[in-house]
């Protein structure tokens, strides 16, 4: 039995990495699933009757459309009724008196089993039964199929951890500090996993990094500051006793004219593993895209690595456009990794071509096979973080599938203060590199951090959805050594806060030694918290701080524009697919019918690209 | 193409599991006889066109089950489903009853949790681990790519997990119209 457990298991971490950490709780249970698998073996006589029917039938050669085998009264059943009457009292009586750990097991259990109650309200079987049915004997399994299994390999895909953030009380918490994320990298990761027919992993699965996909129609900044902030209180839609703030900070959006010229080094891996249409191939016609928008003043370098580093052209001005194609033409894969050599000769070219009012960046595309050893990646970070207090950035780009190793390549960009995105199509490298080329490419505001103070009075306990690996301790809000995520020309993020309303009461946890009282501002006012922000100009050593006070002004949620619902529709999609534990009534359906409704304008059609993202996973999920 | 086999080869060794895998899905013996007579017999009427070239013989046979059951639930509409499939799936008779109620007990647990999965979860935890079935034949019988097929079952596991458990069975016998049934 322990073979097959293994086997089991080892299959199952193929897909699911994660699931590894769970091991020593996973065997016991999967020993009590051989165990108990259900006695429905077959009675001897509807076998035999069966048999003989089916015996005539083909001796005959001509078809019998009235059998119908005799039915058997359930013997076994009814014994079974008998044990469990038995059983019962004494069960009763062993879980009756319950220690002090069995309730607290009982209360975490409750709130499993509340989480999960659109699983048991809706009827579960209905699902099973949408598969279309044929009046012909079904069809072999397609090659479809098949072919998508053969894609899916990918179980050298290394994704961090994300441990889901809980209902935090006010009282106790009464401060919610987080860094921001522009990168988008998650979506378009989860989108090749589903267009692959698989689900995703859930620690592929970045909730903040799937709403901030989506453009949103926020007003920029109408004073000098960088960007704007604006809140939308509604309820939560997948459980309309909590509410739902949207937080949404749009950037400054400055048009591409206007842009400082970009010193752009871009680094190619073009190891053997990035031999694959959906890699180099795909790469190179993204970096067509660049070239093509290139202006005058913008100058481009490139640099691989495969082996040994090489520089492909050094750094050429946007008037010599055609030299920069020819060589990427050159390009072809091969040789193994060597990473670290290659981004080092890549800070040499930027560093030689800087231009101290321009944005000197290095571009990074691969797949996220470093060969630098564990020595050498303390040493790689360190010299990213060097370069970025010298002004290089560095943006980080994901292609194809099979050996993404996303965990290194959001850490690699986030060093950089430049974001991480990923490319699995041509559409996706438009997007990321040709419409938000200021985003991508031009920070406006480094360092960005927010940090919630809610009124316990309005509010009795919050949880921020999603940026799990951006959250901060309180203290380092006000400091500025501390990093923060760095906000791009036209770049928006939104941040959605699950909040439990208090009922105008005071509540949280009694203390011995200190009191933990509300002020009479707190009593008396109408807001419901207030945001307050630090940002540095580019370059610049001292943060600035911004506040805002959010009123206590909830809207319906059919009311409440387009852009809320959208978001609130897509955190409702991550929560169903990292099969969160606070996804509390969220469905599928739900997810579609409010996307639908909230598509609003949608020239570049991404909106409508989720909705069938959305029904590709509820098929996938079902 | 099919191979050489006589059809009544094919019964003698799939008849057991096809019954079992359509038990496992219906909850009724009754149900689970007419359904697998009825799969043997669109089985033996299709044989001439199964092509070993496009899958194999067993998720050939499980796609008509499967089909079949799929069928038999919609006649009767999207309600009449038993859903708690601990009261339906057969226990074992026994004189010494007393005697195994320990395993019962555990079995019957087992099998509640079972039961609260969606069903299509529930049958590729079943299909893997009581039939044994390759993830290649899972994946061919449910119309899912194999990496799916792997997902759902982790995503399985995780909630059997934190159903299983004596609190679990507690949280069982409060909550349901337990006695009442019993007494049908």
């Amino acid at each position: 039995m322990k073979d097959r457990i293994r086997t089991i298991l080892e299959e199952l971490y193929e897909a699911d990495p994660a699931l590894k950490d769970q091991e020593k709780r996973l065997i016991p249970l999967l020993e009590k699933l051989l165990k108990g698998r259900a006695d429905a073996s077959m009675d001897s006589r509807f076998r035999e009757d069966l048999r003989r029917e089916l015996l005539e039938k083909e001796e005959s050669g001509t078809p019998r459309s009235g059998f119908r085998p005799a039915l058997f009264l359930i013997s076994g059943a009814a014994a079974a009724l008998l044990a469990v009457a038995l059983t019962l009292p004494s069960l009763i009586d062993r879980f009756g008196g319950g220690s002090e750990e069995t309730a607290l097991e009982i209360r975490s259990m409750a709130m499993a089993k509340s989480a999960d109650a659109s699983l048991m309200e809706s009827p579960e079987e209905a699902p099973l039964f949408a598969m279309a049915m044929e009046s012909e004997a079904p069809p072999v399994p397609q090659s479809r199929s098949r072919d998508r299994s053969e894609t899916a390999g990918f179980n050298t895909e290394e994704y961090s951890r994300i441990y889901e953030k809980g209902f935090l009380s006010v009282m106790d918490n009464p401060l919610s500090t987080f860094s921001i994320d522009v990168d988008t990298a998650s979506y378009a990761n989860v989108r090749r996993f589903l267009n692959s027919g698989t689900l995703p992993p859930p620690d592929a699965v970045r909730i903040e990094e799937l709403i901030n996909y989506f453009p949103y129609h926020m007003e920029g900044p109408k004073d000098n500051g960088p960007f704007a902030v604006q809140t939308v209180l509604s309820q939560s839609p997948w459980n309309r006793d909590n509410l739902l703030l949207k937080i949404g900070i749009q950037g400054r959006k400055i048009s591409f004219e206007e842009l400082p010229p970009n010193n752009l080094v871009f680094l190619l891996d073009v190891s053997g593993s990035m031999d694959d249409p959906g890699k180099l191939p795909l790469l190179k016609n993204a970096m067509k895209m660049i070239i093509a928008n290139m202006r005058r003043e913008d100058s481009i370098a490139i640099c691989v690595y495969a082996g040994a580093a090489g520089t492909v052209i050094a750094p050429t001005g946007g008037v010599n456009k055609k030299a920069i194609a020819e060589a990427l033409e050159q390009l072809e894969a091969g040789g193994s990794t060597a990473g670290a050599e290659g981004i080092e000769l890549a800070y040499e070219l930027a560093q030689k071509n800087f231009d101290s009012r321009g944005n000197n960046r290095i571009i990074l595309a691969t797949d996220g096979d470093f060969n630098v050893g564990p020595s050498s990646e303390g040493e790689l970070v360190r010299m990213i973080e060097e370069k970025r207090m010298s002004g290089i950035y560095l943006t980080v780009l994901g292609f194809g599938s099979g050996n993404i190793k996303d965990s290194k390549m959001e850490m690699l960009a986030d060093k950089g203060k430049g974001n991480y995105a990923y490319i699995d199509t041509l559409m996706e490298a438009r997007k990321v590199l040709v419409e938000q080329m200021g985003g991508t490419f031009f920070t406006i505001a480094e360092d960005v951090k927010l940090q919630l103070e809610f009124n316990p009075v309005l509010i009795d306990s919050y949880r921020l959805i999603g940026y799990e690996n951006r959250m901060l301790a309180r203290e380092d809000f006000d400091d500025d050594q501390k990093d923060a995520g760095e906000l791009g020309a036209g770049h928006s993020v939104t941040a959605l806060y699950e909040l439990i309303p208090a009922g105008g009461r005071e509540s949280g946890t009694a203390l011995k030694y200190q009191n933990t009282t509300v002020n009479a501002q707190a009593l008396g006012s109408g807001e419901i918290l207030t945001i307050k922000m630090r940002y540095k100009q580019p370059g610049a050593e001292q943060s600035i701080l911004l506040e805002q006070p959010v009123e206590n002004r909830l809207m319906d949620f059919d009311s409440a524009d387009d852009d809320f619902r959208f978001a609130s529709a897509v955190a409702m999609w991550g929560l169903l697919l990292r099969d969160s534990d606070y996804r509390g009534g969220a469905s599928f359906d739900k997810v579609l019918e409010i996307a639908r409704n909230a598509r609003g304008d949608d020239p570049e059609g991404y909106r409508n690209e989720f909705i069938r993202l959305v029904s590709l996973s509820r098929e996938l999920a079902e | 193409m099919n191979d050489n086999r006589q059809f009544i080869e094919i019964y003698d060794e799939y008849a057991e599991p096809i019954y079992r895998y359509i038990h496992y899905k219906t909850c009724q013996r009754e149900t689970a006889e007419d359904l697998t007579s009825q799969t043997f017999l669109k089985a033996m009427e299709k044989w001439h066109q199964f092509n070993s070239a496009r899958g194999s013989l067993s998720s050939w046979l499980y796609g008509i089950a499967r089909n079949l059951v799929t069928d038999h639930y919609r006649s009767r509409g999207r309600w009449g489903f038993i859903s708690d499939i601990s009261d339906i799936w057969d226990m074992p008779a026994s004189d010494n009853v007393i005697g195994e109620i320990i395993g019962k007990e555990e079995k019957q647990e087992l099998h509640r949790a079972l039961g609260t999965l969606p069903s299509r979860h529930r049958e590729i935890v079943i299909l893997r681990v009581w039939e044994d079935l390759p993830y290649r034949d899972i994946a061919a019988i449910t119309g899912k790519s194999e990496a799916n097929c792997k997902m759902l079952f982790s995503r399985a596991l995780k909630k059997l997990k934190s159903r299983l458990g004596p609190v679990v069975l507690c949280e069982l016998i409060l909550a349901r119209p337990f006695f009442e049934r019993r007494e049908l």
